[in-house]
């Protein structure tokens, strides 16, 4: 794994263009979605939540499971890098599966005529922000980086259970949630003019949460390294 | 785009106040987890890095 100065004039020159053009493609993705795409004959137009809801459940998700993969190097190999990487997914990562509970919940109202249900995938959705927060709190509140580090690493490869449960949570038990929207083993139940859209929204969504981590990330790192000549340098 | 079509763009039959007071959340965050780093990041090299740059330049 590469050293802090090395990644931080990485993240400093692909920055600027990567978070223009993830701007763009998330505008050109939502417009799609929010605006071109057909109306759902059953849903109406509130169906169009699926471009906000389903890619940021989806970053939720996927975002936990590279903090439990950087996790699980900062702890085996006792890479400071992976340990600083795990700790700027944390907030992103909060971030979208809060969106994706207030989006769901937004959506609950038209359609099921709720705000939320004690439903298993929502709880499991739940628990999961409630798993953010915990990982959070644990880098506020030990000084010590390192430590830090370990810890929330630790709880990120304990934790990462609740992803197979989320998954597994419309199969399992019998839920409100619909099904699945992505799935590798079937073709998608949407028409093509709805599910390109949303392929669209989710490869947005991950470009901006790429950007976030890299802003964040690059932050953590002069916060680490700010004592040091060559960031110094970076900035005279 | 005349007013009508802006009108069903933004009511769409009366269920466009969920879909854009998601669209709304979604800035929200954005905004957020996108400002809250540049801000941090702007705070340090002030206070940390302005007397440096000030003697590069000179």
């Amino acid at each position: 794994m590469g050293s802090s100065p090395s990644i931080f004039r990485f993240i400093s020159t692909i920055f600027p263009w990567l978070f223009f053009f993830s701007i763009l493609f998330l505008m050109g993705s939502l417009f799609w979605g929010l605006i071109v795409a057909p109306t759902d004959y059953k849903q109406g137009d509130a169906y169009r939540i699926i471009f906000i809801h389903v890619p940021s459940a989806i970053l939720g998700q996927s975002g936990y499971i590279f903090m439990a993969v950087f996790g699980f190097i900062c702890l085996v190999w006792r890479a400071k890098v992976a340990g600083l990487i795990v700790r700027s997914i944390a907030p992103a990562g909060a971030s979208f599966t809060l969106l994706a509970l207030v989006s769901g919940s937004i959506w609950g109202k038209p359609t099921w005529g709720t705000w939320w249900v004690w439903d298993a995938r929502l709880t499991s959705t739940l628990i999961l922000f409630f798993l953010y927060i915990a990982i959070i709190s644990l880098f506020s509140v030990i000084e010590s980086k390192q430590k830090a580090d370990r810890a929330g690493s630790i709880l990120a490869l304990v934790g990462v259970v609740i992803i197979p449960i989320i998954k597994k949570s419309v199969d399992w038990w019998q839920t409100l949630h619909q099904s699945s929207t992505f799935s590798l083993s079937s073709s998608p139940s949407m028409t093509a003019d709805m599910y390109l859209p949303l392929l669209s929204c989710v490869l947005a969504f991950y470009l901006i949460f790429l950007v976030i981590v890299l802003s964040r990330m690059k932050l953590e790192i002069v916060q680490r390294e700010r004592s040091t000549n060559w960031v110094k340098d970076f900035y005279s | 785009m005349n007013n009508l079509t802006l009108y069903n763009l933004l009511f769409m039959d009366g269920q466009g106040l969920f879909v854009w007071s998601v669209f709304v959340v979604l800035l929200f965050v954005l905004i957020w987890n996108l400002y809250i780093p540049y801000k941090k990041l702007k705070q340090i090299i002030s206070t940390d890095f302005s007397d440096i740059s000030e003697r590069g330049r000179n």
